[in-house]
């Protein structure tokens, strides 16, 4: 990026002790952090005590994709299909794990494209699955009796033909 | 962390953005049973979805029983989304209208419906909605229209008065895109405000022979985009002033002329697109118009440079990507038509 090297370089620090150097154009996605920016508190490298450094290298990853500015009208399009594509690939992660550490970091950091992207990805894997397959797949426990069970489920009896 | 709890330690309020996205809101309610926390978190969603195609095909008592019922246990004081698809042709407006009251109460703000209704005064004087799709409704407005806070509007299958369609257009300050899907009796569109940028004209047709426009005009100067599709029901669109538009696509199919006239009436309308549009940097047409056009230039029509013959072409609408997804996997009348 021609752009770059006039930016204002960001220093972030994860909860495991590795710091990132981010341009302030890209890191200005996260509210959280142009909030500390805007109080100036940015001088020295920004504490993320939420956030490992597996995860903040993803969303480091994901801001710098989505900070590319396309040049015309034409080459717009073309970055939204290929910002698209991204996306897609983006929330194919190997582990599911990854996908709640995204969710929790981008609400964390508030960038609100990432939150409805990953909030999406995880609404999109359990949506064709029984109740109890989604029970399965994120161990949890199902700790209503049985009576309990059939009276969730008579309330709004539509919801369960 | 155990690497399969890492959802049940996320906050109530990501779980509920979380189900707010399931496809309707019966998925979220159903998710419910899950355990005695995600019984609670349903109510709190942000989008209320309720579609009859998805949700088993209900008949019409039930249905308004279970979204009434529903609506009654929502404890959420603002709303994105609010969807009524309803494939119901018989009269229930006063439902829908304290539905969408509801939903209004709740300041939201994409307003999907999807059904026959006659539309209160109210849903015409808000600043609410961001995003509109009106599918089937009756447009009767008894007092002002205003929607100060509209970006995207797309109305489909309704009657719009020549006075109404202005009316709408000159009570959304920051309307940017117009989308009408098969709408009927007005003859003309002026969009003279700045803020309009896109403009989608889908299909004309009309289910009373007697109220089809001959001609429709639209005059647009500050349109950039502009679609025409679907099936038209029309001898002629104009193109009045659309001096600053940029990309056109034509993708549309006309259904209205004397058998005699047919090549002619297509040649005609085909042409004066392509005229009145020589400076628009991207112009579109599917390869379904090369047999007119290469009788337009055998009689010595010379089409201009920007004109580009496509295969198929994109829809842009939202609203209709689903429907029209399905239908080019089939491939219906569009390409294999010779016009």
């Amino acid at each position: 990026m021609s752009s770059s090297s006039s930016s204002k370089m960001i220093e972030l620090r994860s909860s495991d002790g590795e710091t990132f150097h981010v341009e302030e154009t890209v890191v200005l996605q996260s509210e959280t952090i142009k909030q500390m920016i805007d109080d100036d508190c940015a001088n020295a490298a920004i504490p993320l005590p939420n956030v490992t450094s597996m995860t903040l290298a993803k969303v480091i990853e994901y801001i710098k994709k989505h900070a590319e500015k396309p040049k015309d009208d034409d080459d717009k399009k073309v970055a939204e299909e290929d910002l698209k594509k991204f996306d897609a690939e983006f929330v194919k992660v190997d582990q599911e794990s990854m996908l709640f550490d995204l969710v929790r970091a981008a609400n964390y950091l508030n960038i609100k494209s990432l939150l409805d992207l990953t909030c999406q990805a995880v609404a999109d894997s359990i949506k064709d699955l029984s109740v109890e397959e989604v029970r399965k797949k994120f161990n949890i426990q199902n700790d209503f009796t049985p009576e309990e069970e059939a009276k969730v489920r008579k309330e709004n009896a539509w919801a369960f033909d | 962390m155990n690497e399969e709890d890492r959802i049940n330690n996320l906050p109530n309020s990501l779980l509920i953005d979380i189900i707010s996205l399931l496809p309707t809101t019966k998925e979220a309610i159903r998710i419910g049973t899950l355990s005695k926390r995600w019984q609670h978190l349903w109510p709190y969603v942000s989008n209320l979805i309720f579609n009859t195609s998805l949700d088993n095909n209900y008949p019409l008592p039930e249905f308004i029983l279970l979204v009434d019922k529903t609506l009654t246990q929502c404890r959420r004081s603002n709303l994105l989304k609010f969807h009524i698809l309803a494939s119901h042709y018989t009269n229930f407006e006063s439902q829908v209208n304290n539905w969408i009251r509801y939903a209004v109460s709740c300041n939201v703000q994409e307003l999907v419906l999807s059904s026959w209704a006659t539309l209160d005064q109210f849903i015409f004087l808000n600043s609410c909605f961001t995003c509109l799709e009106l599918s089937g409704c009756v447009f009767n407005p008894t007092g002002v229209i205003s929607w100060s806070k509209l970006t995207r509007l797309l109305i489909s299958d309704a009657y719009l008065s020549k006075d109404l369609i202005q009316n709408i257009l000159s009570r959304c300050p920051l309307l940017e895109t117009l989308q009408l899907l098969d709408c009927y009796g007005y003859e003309r569109i002026d969009s003279t405000s700045k803020s309009v940028k896109h403009f989608q004209f889908y299909g004309y047709m009309c289910p009373w022979q007697d109220l089809l426009a001959d001609h429709i005009e639209i005059n647009a100067p500050y349109i950039v985009s502009l679609i025409v599709d679907g099936h038209l029901y029309l001898w002629k669109l104009l193109l009045l002033d659309v001096s600053s538009l940029v990309k056109t696509h034509l993708d549309y199919i006309k259904n209205r002329y004397d058998e005699k006239t047919r090549k002619e009436g297509n040649e005609d309308m085909l042409k004066a697109f392509i005229q009145s549009l020589g400076h628009v940097k991207e112009l579109k047409i599917r390869t379904a118009y090369l047999s007119a056009l290469s009788r337009l230039e055998a009689k010595g029509f010379i089409s201009s440079s920007n004109l580009k013959v496509v295969n198929r072409i994109s829809p842009i609408s939202s609203y209709s990507d689903s429907d029209r997804d399905s239908n080019e996997s089939g491939d219906s009348d569009g390409d294999s038509v010779e016009l």
